[in-house]
């Protein structure tokens, strides 16, 4: 079989971290930007202003189940300030697909720091 | 890792006869067919050899069988060739076409030609009331495909000739993907015009025919040479064409045998589903392509199901692919023309079955797939 896909992406899509629904968090949010039925929910705990602990539920496109799932890595145990420095593209070219016409890859991570945005300015 | 190849309404591996005639033909039918050398004419001996297996097994004449380079290019024969003798009037064809019919209807409509797309019913059947309607409207042309390529639905396209030479109109039809799956006999069908491909009947890529009716007037979309009676100008590919004729040979005579298996392996697949829930087969439930099955799994993104079961060793393709990034649909034009509920049609897969599949292989894909289903769902629910 031909990898189209880079390594890493391909294990986050087969092995996703972190899915799963926190019994307690701080906040839910949801993608916005998803169609057709596909969705992301994101589940974050906040402690002392870092991410205790995150968890999702997802359906969608290979690089948007492997870019969420790598996105909960990242941000675990990260400061809300830390998070909202992260570059998309850090993202995007870690998991290799660097075509910009793939918002999948960014929409995670755009979508956690959307809400933290919120979350901080009250 | 073992690798199941279960996308044969995409293209398929060449029978090993074909292999054989197309290297032994390249070989040893060298010669350019318009030369008037001995080398030469043994080269048009060959390829009229050729055009009459194809005519026989369609019930056509030698005569009404042009050799082309696929479907697409005679699609395109059939509307470009056409609307230059009609100009201004209209065209019908159905919302469900291959994109080289869809896409000249488009263009056939820039250069004035109205055009007027059928609408299909939940199984994808065109609506031949749309038709009838549309008729009134005096179209020169009507392209209605045999079968679908992504649900596998047949048309009645028998039904559809009839009116529409009533009412005086050409009727064409894209059978790239029922010539070789299902017998065609064009007497019976009634159409002036037919589309065909090699590749999809275990045949070359690069070669196909345009059938047209004596009589039926077509003017040649590239000027050249005038190979092909004029209709179709441009060195004959004589091996292609021998080839071809032999694919289409062997998989006419294996019709019954691939049919009864098809039936067989449907039936596990279909039970499988089952087992897994939440699915539905698209098309007509007996009007169909043997073989080819459109699969849609209620809540689950049918690329991640592709490309997850591509990744554990099986080839399907998916009717779905990522439009987060616009505004349209993420399913295609004939899914979405089915109408079924977005939960089931974003999780769309096309299974189409081949005669060098065996039991093994359909056992192995039917556990890959109800792993991979409930794995995604499982990502979905959050476990």
């Amino acid at each position: 079989m031909v990898n189209k896909y880079s390594p890493l992406l391909t294990d986050h899509f087969m092995n996703p971290r972190n899915i799963g629904r926190l019994t307690d968090y701080t906040f839910k949010v949801e993608s916005d930007h998803l169609k057709d039925g596909d969705q992301i929910v994101f589940y974050v705990d906040l402690e002392n202003g870092r991410v205790k602990d995150i968890s999702y539920k997802i359906q969608g496109c290979p690089r948007v189940i492997a870019a969420s799932s790598f996105t909960s890595e990242l941000v675990k145990g990260k400061t809300i300030s830390e998070v909202l420095e992260i570059k998309e593209d850090a993202i995007a070219e870690r998991l290799g697909i660097t075509d910009p016409s793939f918002v999948c890859i960014r929409l995670p991570l755009a979508t956690l720091q959307r809400k933290l945005k919120e979350y901080v300015s009250g | 890792m073992r690798e199941v190849y279960l996308d044969h309404a995409a293209t398929t591996p060449p029978y090993p006869e074909v292999l054989k005639a197309l290297q032994e033909s390249y070989a040893t039918i060298y010669g350019n067919a318009s030369s008037l050398h001995a080398t030469g004419q043994k080269a048009r001996r060959a390829l009229e050899k050729a055009r009459e297996d194809i005519a026989k097994l369609i019930d056509a004449e030698p005569e009404e069988v042009y050799i082309t380079s696929g479907g697409t290019e005679s699609d395109n024969i059939a509307l470009f060739g056409t609307e230059a003798l009609y100009p201004g009037q209209p065209m019908i064809t159905s919302l469900i076409e291959h994109e080289a019919v869809l896409e000249s209807a488009k263009a056939l409509e820039s250069k004035g030609h109205p055009v007027r797309f059928l609408p299909v019913d939940t199984n994808g059947v065109v609506d031949l009331n749309a038709l009838k309607a549309y008729l009134e409207e005096k179209p020169f042309l009507v392209s209605v495909m045999a079968a679908n390529n992504e649900i596998g639905t047949v048309q009645p396209v028998k039904e559809i000739a009839k009116l529409a030479h009533e009412r005086g109109a050409l009727v064409h039809t894209d059978a790239v993907q029922a010539v070789g799956k299902i017998p065609i006999n064009v007497r019976e069908l009634g159409v002036d015009m037919l589309s065909a491909s090699a590749h999809k009947f275990y045949g070359p890529k690069g070669i196909g025919f345009f059938y047209l009716r004596k009589g039926v007037k077509v003017l040649p979309i590239v000027q050249g040479g005038g190979h092909e009676r004029g209709l179709r100008s441009g060195t004959e590919n004589v091996p292609g064409a021998i080839a071809m004729a032999l694919a289409l040979k062997i998989s006419t005579r294996l019709f019954t045998r691939t049919h009864y298996r098809y039936e067989r392996w449907t039936a596990q697949i279909l039970s499988k589903c089952g087992e897994i829930g939440g699915f539905r087969l698209n098309g007509h439930p007996q009007q169909r392509v043997p073989g080819l099955l459109s699969l849609s799994f209620k809540r689950i993104n049918g690329e991640a199901l592709m490309e997850l079961l591509d990744m554990n060793g099986v080839a399907v393709s998916t009717a779905s692919a990522c439009q987060s990034h616009s505004a349209k649909r993420g399913y295609s034009h004939v899914i979405q023309s089915l109408g079924i509920d977005e939960e089931y049609a974003n999780g769309t897969i096309r299974v189409s079955l081949g005669v060098e599949n065996v039991q093994e292989e359909v056992d192995f894909f039917c556990e890959i797939l109800k792993k991979c289903v409930l794995q995604l769902r499982g990502y979905r629910n959050g476990q």
